[in-house]
């Protein structure tokens, strides 16, 4: 039997070139899909119930495969039918959060680091996070300083990590929420 | 007059989140960057409500982690705010009728629904006019027995 790659959308080209010798499976693994939705995309197909229909990824999700080949993202945005982000802000903060957070996850998901390694450059990361400038629609919570965790009885060894869940925690609870906009 | 309620409190604070988890360490955590406040779950319903109002309390204050800056600063910041937090929880009038049948900690605790060392730090904070008017009140017990 002979397999023929599909015919691939203008955003598939763009993200399939720009994934050069890098396996579909690792570059899907850095944009924190699987495997399967990376195929969808580029080909711009699904299939539903022996349907074919068109996968049509969300925004997030465009940006985040761009940003795990490092192609173009106002490009592959643009080409994904979006507007692509303003020339003012470079990214909007919806495309800044999913940056982080694609960031963020594919260090941690990361087998081939040891765990030394994954959690230098998750310090680093958040580091530069915090150096970048704040976001122009960030929510009303203070960024202007670098303010710390306080314990109760707590032992100060633990604070990265206590900082790290609540992080994590205020991330799905926004994700939650515009989950819920959406809807 | 109404009762305090950290639950109540933490419910119209519509921009703070309240995480449940088992913590490393610590029975709570306030981190203020996030806005959001942990709280270990394996604690009782007594213990989570007054690690409650001693988060609660630090949010009030603003205060952030100096332990790394200076150990006496972050003691003082403990103190202060499980003081605040006892005061709270323990209006004086609900303890001076507690105090009327019992001066046992752990059952001052229950009938006050909080946990032990809320009710030390309250009794350890009093103020010369709150010793007065326990004082008062106990002396008239006694009398009237």
């Amino acid at each position: 039997m002979i397999v023929t790659e599909q015919q691939l959308t203008p955003l598939g080209e763009l993200l399939e070139r720009a994934r050069g010798p890098l396996s579909k499976r690792e570059a899907a693994r850095l944009a924190g899909i699987s495997e399967g939705r990376w195929r969808q995309v580029v080909t711009g197909v699904q299939k539903a119930g022996g349907m074919e229909i068109p996968a049509n990824p969300r925004r997030k999700t465009v940006i985040a495969m761009a940003n795990a080949v490092r192609a173009d993202i106002d490009e592959a945005l643009r080409l994904a039918g979006f507007e692509p982000a303003p020339a003012d802000t470079t990214r909007t903060a919806d495309d800044r959060d999913a940056m982080i957070s694609d960031v963020a996850e594919a260090i941690r998901r990361d087998t081939a680091l040891i765990e030394e390694a994954r959690q230098h450059l998750l310090n680093q990361y958040e580091l530069l996070r915090r150096l970048s400038p704040p976001q122009k629609s960030s929510p009303p919570r203070s960024r202007t300083r670098d303010l710390r965790a306080v314990a109760h009885d707590g032992n100060p060894e633990d604070r990265a990590e206590i900082e790290r869940r609540a992080r994590e925690a205020r991330r799905r609870h926004e994700q939650e929420e515009t989950r819920r906009d959406d809807e | 007059m109404n009762e305090y309620s950290p639950w109540g409190t933490v419910a119209r604070l519509q921009d703070v989140l309240v995480v449940f988890d088992d913590l490393p360490s610590g029975r709570g955590w306030w981190v203020p960057d996030e806005r959001v406040l942990l709280l270990d779950r394996r604690m009782c319903r007594r213990q989570m409500r007054c690690t409650l109002a001693h988060e609660l309390e630090h949010m009030v204050r603003g205060d952030e982690c100096v332990a790394d800056v200076s150990g006496v600063l972050h003691v003082r910041q403990e103190i202060a705010a499980s003081t605040a937090a006892a005061r709270r929880l323990i209006p004086l009038g609900r303890l001076v009728e507690a105090l009327l049948w019992s001066q046992d900690e752990r059952e001052l605790a229950e009938e006050l629904d909080v946990d032990e060392e809320t009710v030390r730090m309250r009794l350890l904070t009093l103020t010369p006019g709150e010793h007065s008017i326990i004082d008062e009140r106990l002396w008239a017990r006694e009398e009237s027995a």
